[in-house]
């Protein structure tokens, strides 16, 4: 049975100005690099309310000026969601939200080169009754593979505008602009067969849901179609729920149906499929001159993806990313070195001896200057993990990953939010939201922060650097301590994914389908941006919060001030600081830390690198009298500094468990915020910092007794 | 002689700074999230490199 074909008469906008244009497309599809070449820097991010899903509003102008108004949708296959983001999606497009309106016209994006998978969402948008603008992109890329799209046919058959588009380069971006400002957008003409077992259910469905939920005919004939297949599984907060008689009608079909032996879901689905295949069927096309067979992406993937050569490749990369961030920086961190050396001796020049004296130096420059000179590695790392995601390798390491990932009960989708986590947890975290299973998106969130993150990278390098003298030990050493710490971090997360799919958050092992999109060659000017915006960051926060806490370190590791005369240690030891350091000391005693670290972990807190901060100003407040120490780099200080006994404090087995205590345990406090928003409550965040913070001591004092024994 | 004007100004500069650092976190705790302020790209460019 065939339903009736909707109106083809022109839509009118439902508003004087501005419309709303809802863009929605498949993950991957190049919607956001459509929306950021539509927008600019014109946007608005924030969240749906009362749920956790990013929203994204821009402003686009049309050739005359024209202010048009962009929602950013979160991509999904169909509008059957099966997370929270991809159910914000359905509710937007189905007007089931409170807080957001249902947009006047819709843009949907597709990938050209695999168009008849991105059919499907826009099959059933089209049902929807709203204007539809249909965009190709990555036309560019299809044409390359040889694939010939009449996108005149399929106007035709559509009924509604369809734009060949490549993003990336801006091509089609100007005709878009010129059809989202067109007044009179056509309605779709397309029709599909409903098979004729669920038609009356469709119609029943349709009629209760005008007449109970209030709901416009078109769009209640669409919401019954997907309440059909999706059987509207995933609610978030803010989506109206459907009224009783809805519902009842909906389950005396499928009681009906289960009875009969229908699957009616799958009837449905092959319907449309078969739709939307002999529309590609007659639209695509393949230019012969193309040779068929494996591309250059595939052929790549049988090495990269292959079970032991993929591990082989992702190693190698690894360590020539380390190797590169310890043999490449050394100059550049020389440069830092001599200007933060040449402003302290300006400095000093400028202000005579005196408490506001050793604010500036071993306060401020000397805390600021134990981060700022990690400025290089930061870049480094940036570059090779800017490079990695544009070329698309990323995808592939999720891939091998994945086989790693089920065997601990998760998958790949929950290893791109820890990818993530290698950056920083808290964009990690809340890259979770694209995780199906509540209990797998809180597995996720419990160990993403495992991964090192950047502000782990310069405690690393300031520990391997006090741990291994320069000129004794070979690079090799230093780059294997640190793919050491983390690979740690990333087993770690691996291991305790596994024992809480086993025992706090057992679930059954989900399934992942996977798109690995086609090599690229980097494009430098993205990988350029990236890098610097982290370096702009990066010296962004050592000159605002790293500044400020060095300031107040050097207050607490300053006052209360000790009587005229005091050795300077035991003035250390009268201070807040040293008083807070000498509280903790019992705790962190069998693990080999002195109060002085002590004073360093708490300070973690706030920022793990603050630890280098704080280093810098302990030691420059120890050793101020000293002229050679004070001369002397902070690695040096580190390597020079005794116990009470006269033995040396910073021995390589304390360095190794400092390092292991900053992998496992949870020492940022933005961190333990967010999870506590993801979650929606404090009992997961203050799970995630006992059972961390308890294992890295544990764990660590096994090291320490242990490595004592041994003779270490 | 010079420690005297010292000690009152450095101790205003830790109260200026500690009042910058609270009221920092006052404003973040109204709009949490990592404001930019972790390392993390922005939402707009990260967009830019993984689509």
């Amino acid at each position: 049975m065939t339903p009736p074909l909707p109106p083809t008469k022109p839509a009118p906008s439902t508003r004087a100005s501005a419309p709303v244009y809802g863009l929605v497309g498949n993950p991957n599809c190049g919607k956001s690099t459509l929306f950021n070449a539509l927008t600019g820097l014109k946007q608005k991010v924030g969240n749906y309310p009362g749920v956790t899903v990013e929203r994204k509003i821009g402003t686009a102008y049309t050739q005359h000026g024209q202010p048009l108004t962009l929602i950013d949708l979160p991509g999904t296959y169909s509008l059957a969601a099966r997370s929270p983001d991809e159910a914000v999606t359905r509710d937007v497009l189905l007007g089931r939200r409170t807080d957001t309106a249902m947009p006047d016209r819709i843009v949907c994006v597709v990938d050209a080169t695999n168009l008849e998978r991105n059919l499907y969402l826009v099959h059933q948008i089209l049902d929807l009754g709203r204007p539809v603008i249909l965009v190709l992109n990555m036309i560019d890329v299809a044409e390359e593979l040889g694939m010939r799209i009449d996108t005149a046919r399929l106007e035709q058959l559509l009924g509604i505008p369809v734009i060949a588009c490549a993003a990336s380069s801006g091509r089609g971006v100007i005709e878009l602009k010129l059809t989202l400002s067109r007044s009179d957008l056509p309605l779709s003409r397309h029709a599909w067969g409903v098979p004729a077992a669920i038609a009356p259910a469709v119609s029943e469905l349709q009629a209760s849901l005008q007449e109970n939920d209030g709901k416009p005919p078109l769009i209640a004939r669409a919401e019954a179609l997907l309440l059909l297949t999706d059987r509207d599984s995933v609610r978030v907060a803010g989506s109206t729920a459907l009224a009783p008689r809805t519902q009842e009608i909906l389950s005396s079909w499928e009681k009906r149906w289960a009875a009969a032996g229908t699957d009616w879901a799958a009837e449905l689905v092959n319907a449309r499929y078969d739709s939307i295949g002999k529309l590609t069927a007659e639209v695509v096309g393949q230019d012969s001159a193309t040779p068929v067979g494996p591309s250059v992406s595939d052929r790549i993937d049988a090495w990269v993806t292959h079970p032991v050569w993929g591990w082989a490749i992702f190693g190698t990369i690894m360590a020539a990313m380390f190797l590169s961030i310890f043999t490449l920086a050394g100059i550049p961190m020389g440069w830092i070195e001599s200007l933060m050396g040449a402003l302290s001796t300006w400095v000093s020049g400028l202000i005579p001896a005196g408490d506001l004296h050793d604010l500036v130096i071993d306060g401020a420059i000397a805390g600021v200057q134990g981060v700022i000179i990690f400025l290089p590695q930061i870049i480094i790392l940036f570059f090779f993990i800017g490079l990695l995601e544009s070329t698309g390798y990323m995808a592939r390491a999720a891939f091998i990953m994945d086989r790693m990932m089920s065997r601990v009960g998760l998958n790949g989708r929950s290893f791109i939010p820890l990818l993530g986590s290698y950056a920083c947890a808290i964009p990690g975290i809340m890259a979770t939201r694209t995780i199906e299973q509540p209990k797998d998106r809180l597995v996720t969130i419990l160990v993403a922060p495992f991964m090192s993150c950047s502000a782990r990278l310069p405690v690393y390098l300031l520990l391997i650097a006090a741990m291994v003298p320069t000129s004794e030990v070979p690079l090799g050493t230093k780059v294997g301590l640190m793919l050491l710490m983390y690979s740690l971090g990333t087993f770690g997360a691996f291991g305790f994914a596994w024992f809480f799919k086993k025992t706090l958050l057992r679930s059954a092992p989900p399934l992942m389908i996977m798109e690995l999109p086609p090599y690229r060659l980097p494009g430098v000017r993205d990988v350029a941006q990236q890098m610097a915006e982290r370096a702009g960051i990066f010296v962004k926060r050592a000159g605002t919060v790293i500044l400020g806490l060095s300031i107040v370190l050097w207050f607490l590791a300053t006052y209360p001030k000790a009587p005229e005369g005091t050795p300077k240690e035991q003035a250390l030891a009268h201070s807040f600081a040293g008083q807070a350091g000498h509280a903790l000391e019992p705790v962190i005693a069998p693990l080999g830390f002195d109060w002085r670290i002590g004073i360093g972990l708490i300070n973690s807190f706030a920022a793990r690198e603050v630890f280098n901060s704080a280093m810098s100003v302990i030691f420059a407040v120890e050793t101020s009298d000293d002229e050679e120490a004070d001369a002397g780099h902070l690695r040096d200080a580190l390597q020079a500094a005794v116990r009470t006994d006269g033995s040396k404090l910073f021995t390589p087995l304390v360095c190794l468990n400092l390092m292991v205590f900053y992998v496992f345990a949870m020492q940022c406090l933005s961190t333990v915020a967010v999870v506590k928003r993801e979650t929606n409550s404090w009992r997961w965040p203050l799970f995630q910092l006992g059972y961390m913070t308890g294992f890295a001591w544990g764990l660590c004092l096994v090291i320490y007794q242990v490595g004592r024994v041994l003779g270490y | 002689m010079f420690t005297d004007w010292q000690t009152p100004l450095a101790l205003l500069v830790v109260a200026v700074t500690l009042t910058l650092l609270i009221r920092g976190a006052w404003k973040k705790r109204q709009k949490p999230g990592c404001g930019g302020n972790c390392g993390c790209p922005s939402q707009e460019f990260k967009g830019r490199i993984k689509k």
